[in-house]
């Protein structure tokens, strides 16, 4: 798939030197937009677009304030103030009609309208308090569409005080017969608690119900509330660990449906998903860790690591072995598993088995020592997203006996550096390792 | 959760933006910019990851589009790819072979895509067929003038047309 998509987006540049074939295909928009989009794209400086688009956006503004506009002219106006504003310029005149766009009229033109709100402003304006009834009255539309958008738009639009006039009718969508529904308005809650955590408590029930949908993308949007939840009180939840154990087996058996198969491995981003709470619920938690074991061994041997996707599943499978109470077997197995991500080609790659290594010795020093030359060459690897990695590994490998060589490999990163945030990271770096082991001499020049 | 996604092509021009988190339009002008410079500048075999603020910017270039999504710390990365590949992927499915143009002359259609596959910044529903199936219910709203989408037809919800 992607190598023909490689092949048909290389065919660009020539369609774009040799401007638009006739034979092209139906474009969106009106011939009037597609010549100011072409236009746009033929400019030469700056100051030419600068021109074009203040044209433009007067031509706009005086054809939003015409008495008489079609519903399809307008969402067209639309849309071209979206791709001005794109480009960076100010199109706040059209705000309110944006606002009424979504206020009125066919589902189709409501759909543009919320797009455009969404697009245009967050939360934090004034505007979006005139939106407040029209998404509550769609939260409560017959019509699954409507409710969809309205679900949307409340997951881009509503600021911490809308939310308990809205909370009633998302959690009232909780229970609606159609999957993509209950679905999304679990992921406009986990909105919710992203701003006011304490909204949450009192729904726990529903959310648990939810995670037992039998829709597996529903369960999946129930396990985001969940992996906020468990972060503040990780005990408080290690009563699902058997639940999350069995999807795991599950999907290991693959009886979920092929839709959630991707390369051959099976619902890889619920299988990262379950995952990534069970470091949260294993974390310092010996009883809660020792129960996840063998399913995490099974995880890191029949995933099939042939595809990107599969090596995905098995990255966050050793974070996990690594974030839960130690098992040595395991975590034998992920060093083993770590050596195949660092003396990988690909880079992405190389950068996770860095990243894991890190991980790896927050739990035992001595699992880096095996891959002690390999780190040595990537801190002076050609790629900085790898050397400033590394450089994290050497500051969790500092012991009494390597933490003033490992101080001064910092100090000289940080006079190469020229990213004030990435020099200021590494002073913090530096000041933590002295700090923690000042009893040592040091002789840092 | 994921901050921010944007589309951007060789030549430095953004093709489409989608902000999880507020920010003023001044910030994310200069935070457009600067990521555009920064992986403009980066060299094709280099790693997809790069280390920024107390973020995390995942990025991959399609022909010429460069596809760049900013994911918070404990993000995994190579998940991120993958759902950025799958938006291509879709967009690929919905376009019949998507090129550059197609997002061009068509963004809307690929922000509603967008909107079926990330909710507030995190991702959804991953089975293709669903996304595409609530992408047609949709486009079953627009009217009947409009030419039908090949899409349509393939998941039967529309016949195909006559000529």
């Amino acid at each position: 798939m992607s190598d023909i998509l490689e092949r048909t987006l290389s065919t660009l540049p020539r369609l774009l030197v040799g401007g638009l074939a006739p034979a092209e295909k139906e474009r969106g928009g009106s011939r009037a937009f597609r010549q100011f989009l072409r236009s746009i794209g033929n400019v030469k400086s700056k100051h030419d677009e600068e021109s074009l688009v203040k044209k433009e956006l007067s031509l706009l503004k005086q054809k939003l304030a015409m008495p008489k506009v079609s519903s399809s002219q307008r969402q067209e106006i639309l849309m071209r103030l979206v791709y001005c504003h794109m480009l960076a310029y100010d199109v706040s005149f059209a705000y309110i009609h944006a606002v009424k766009q979504a206020q009125q009229g066919t589902v189709l033109e409501k759909k543009v309208g919320y797009l455009t709100c969404a697009l245009f402003f967050d939360a934090s304006h004034e505007f979006v308090v005139l939106l407040i009834n029209t998404i509550q009255k769609d939260l409560q539309s017959s019509n699954v569409l409507e409710v969809c958008m309205a679900l949307t738009a409340t997951t881009q639009l509503v600021s911490t005080e809308m939310i308990p006039a809205l909370l009633p009718s998302v959690q009232d969508r909780l229970s609606h017969p159609k999957e993509i529904v209950r679905r999304k308005a679990v992921m406009c809650l986990h909105r919710f608690q992203q701003m006011a955590p304490e909204v949450i408590d009192p729904l726990l029930p529903v959310i648990h119900k939810a995670l037992c949908d039998k829709h597996p993308s529903v369960m999946w949007a129930a396990l985001y509330i969940y992996q906020d939840l468990s972060k503040g009180n990780p005990s408080g939840f290690t009563s699902l660990i058997p639940g999350l154990i069995s999807v795991l087996t599950q999907i290991l058996n693959r009886k979920l449906s092929a839709d959630y198969e991707f390369h051959t491995v099976p619902a890889p981003w619920l299988t990262v998903q379950i995952l990534k709470l069970m470091a949260k619920l294993g974390a310092n938690n010996p009883s809660a860790s020792e129960k996840m074991y063998p399913i995490l061994k099974e995880v890191l041997q029949r995933t099939e690591p042939s595809h990107k996707i599969g090596l995905a599943v098995i990255y966050e499978c050793l974070e996990t072995i690594a974030a839960i109470s130690p098992h040595n077997g395991l975590l034998e197995l992920a060093t083993k598993c770590v050596s195949r991500f660092l003396s990988a080609t690909n880079l992405n790659l190389k950068y996770l088995g860095v990243k894991i290594l890190t991980s790896l010795v927050a739990v035992n020093p001595h699992y880096a020592v095996e891959h002690q030359s390999t780190v040595l060459d990537c801190l002076e690897h050609p790629d900085a997203s790898i050397r400033s990695k590394t450089l994290e590994l050497l500051h969790r490998m500092a012991q009494p006996g390597n933490v003033a060589v490992i101080c001064q490999k910092l100090m000289d990163h940080f006079q190469q550096a020229g990213d004030v945030h990435f020099k200021t990271h590494l002073l913090h770096r530096v000041n933590d390792l002295t700090q923690r082991h000042e009893t040592h001499s040091f002789n840092i020049v | 959760m994921m901050q921010f996604m944007l589309l951007f092509s060789r030549q430095g021009k953004l093709r489409l933006q989608k902000w999880y988190e507020a920010h003023p339009d001044k910030l994310k002008k200069k935070i457009t910019r600067e990521l555009i410079t920064t992986i403009l500048a980066r060299k094709p075999k280099m790693c997809s990851f790069l280390e920024w603020k107390d973020m995390k910017i995942v990025y991959k270039r399609y022909a010429s589009l460069y596809f760049c999504c900013c994911v918070e710390a404990d993000d995994n990365e190579l998940l991120t790819l993958e759902v950025i590949h799958r938006y291509v992927e879709l967009l690929d499915k919905y376009f019949g072979s998507v090129c550059e143009l197609d997002i061009i002359f068509n963004f809307e259609k690929a922000y509603f895509m967008l909107d079926e596959l990330l909710l507030g910044g995190e991702v959804q529903e991953t089975s293709k067929k669903n996304v595409l199936k609530a992408i047609a219910a949709q486009d079953l709203l627009q009217e009947e003038s409009e030419e039908p989408q090949g899409i349509l037809e393939e998941l039967g919800l529309r016949a195909p047309s006559s000529n």
